[in-house]
């Protein structure tokens, strides 16, 4: 009884184990299919959002993994990657892309941050983890649009905390989240030089 | 049982949100703009299609013991790929479903249709029944987005006519999700009844 059991043990492993092997072929095919293309998707992404706030010429600094800067707030905003902005030789500034907590995750943005310390404009790159309808509405020219001419000293702040940014209908906590993300950025581009 | 037979059965007779109520988890979820439930509709129908054919040709395989597990990898496998290729091939449908997409492994359409239908039937059955199924799910989808997003947005098509300015948000909210269910399966269940 003891040895039956056994080996239906060692069938069932057996048969999960083959189709669970398969399915990973499968998936490693496909993976290495697609992961060039999505590569490629995600630095036109970043070249996008790079043009739209700061006509310059970039050029990445390194960003440890994980670096997060702490605003006036107190809001701890990740530091996803950030660019040295010259126009013909002359300093421009500072883009910097950062991903502050919003309602369901962080809300990827670039911010593009002038020599003379005013926000040349801003470029939500993904509120895909936003509520559909009001917080991801953060990625309509509308909203950010407000933020080009703000100053980068870390008082960006939508009307109901004292600001002057007109918050999203029903997504406060997004308009919020934006704003501090912004503050941020300014503040990792004033600790740049 | 022919293919229109089969086709009616999946839209309306045993569509599988509105009469079988399986599936809420999306319908309430993706259903906020019409381009947001078609392309969840019809990525769900992909897969559907995709996890019945192989889970019917492996169904004198698999034994009976381990068979959920073995059809959720398959179906997350499914989904998975679906994701990837979206990603690499249309992004801008990748950015909007995001987060959906990965979900579509525990939509319970395809588990239940998986266990109820592919496990016991031919192929060729299982493919037609994962395509009305689908079909069935997308257009549930279809008629709950346009009237949210007409409702609770003001447009009409994701944005592109715009109805009205001042629009009922809650119908976009969690609680217009439920709201709008509600009224269509009512509907569908007056519409059904008619019929008879």
């Amino acid at each position: 009884m003891a040895g039956k059991q056994k080996n239906e043990f060692v069938q069932l492993g057996g048969v999960l184990c083959a189709i669970t092997l398969v399915v990973a072929l499968c998936l490693g095919a496909v993976n290495a299919i697609t992961v060039e293309p999505i590569a490629k998707q995600n630095q036109i992404k970043t070249e996008n959002a790079l043009a739209q706030v700061m006509d310059a010429d970039s050029e990445p600094i390194e960003v440890a993994e994980g670096t997060t800067v702490k605003t006036d707030k107190g809001t701890d905003v990740e530091i996803v990657s950030a660019y040295k902005m010259t126009k013909d030789g002359q300093d421009a500034g500072y883009c910097v892309e950062v991903a502050p907590t919003g309602f369901g995750g962080g809300v990827d943005t670039m911010v593009g941050i002038s020599a003379d310390g005013t926000i040349t404009g801003i470029s939500i790159i993904s509120a895909s983890s936003e509520t559909p309808g009001l917080g991801a509405n953060s990625t309509k020219p509308e909203f950010q649009d407000q933020f080009a001419g703000q100053p980068a000293d870390g008082t960006v702040a939508v009307e109901k905390d004292g600001g002057s940014i007109v918050a999203l209908t029903g997504a406060t906590i997004t308009s919020r989240a934006v704003s501090e993300g912004v503050n941020a950025a300014a503040k990792f581009a004033a600790e740049q030089g | 049982m022919s293919f229109g037979k089969n086709l009616k059965e999946g839209l309306f007779t045993n569509n599988p949100v509105l009469v079988q109520l399986i599936g809420m988890c999306p319908t309430l979820a993706t259903t906020t703009s019409v381009i947001n439930g078609v392309g969840m509709g019809l990525s769900a129908t992909a897969v559907l299609i995709c996890s019945n054919i192989v889970i019917s040709l492996l169904r004198k395989f698999i034994p009976n013991k381990v068979r959920i597990a073995a059809y959720i990898t398959v179906i997350a496998g499914f989904v998975t790929m679906i994701d990837l290729l979206l990603q690499a091939f249309i992004p801008s449908l990748s950015a909007s479903l995001g987060l959906f997409i990965p979900l579509i492994v525990v939509n319970c359409i395809i588990l239940g249709r998986a266990e109820a239908f592919a496990s016991k039937n031919s192929v060729g059955a299982s493919a037609v029944d994962g395509l009305v199924m689908g079909l069935g799910f997308t257009f549930a989808l279809v008629v709950m987005s346009v009237v949210r997003e007409l409702l609770g947005a003001g447009t009409i098509g994701g944005g592109l006519i715009t109805v009205f300015s001042q629009p009922a948000t809650i119908m976009i909210l969690p609680a217009g999700g439920f709201l709008t269910l509600g009224f269509v399966i009512a509907v569908m269940q007056k519409l059904l009844k008619k019929g008879e």
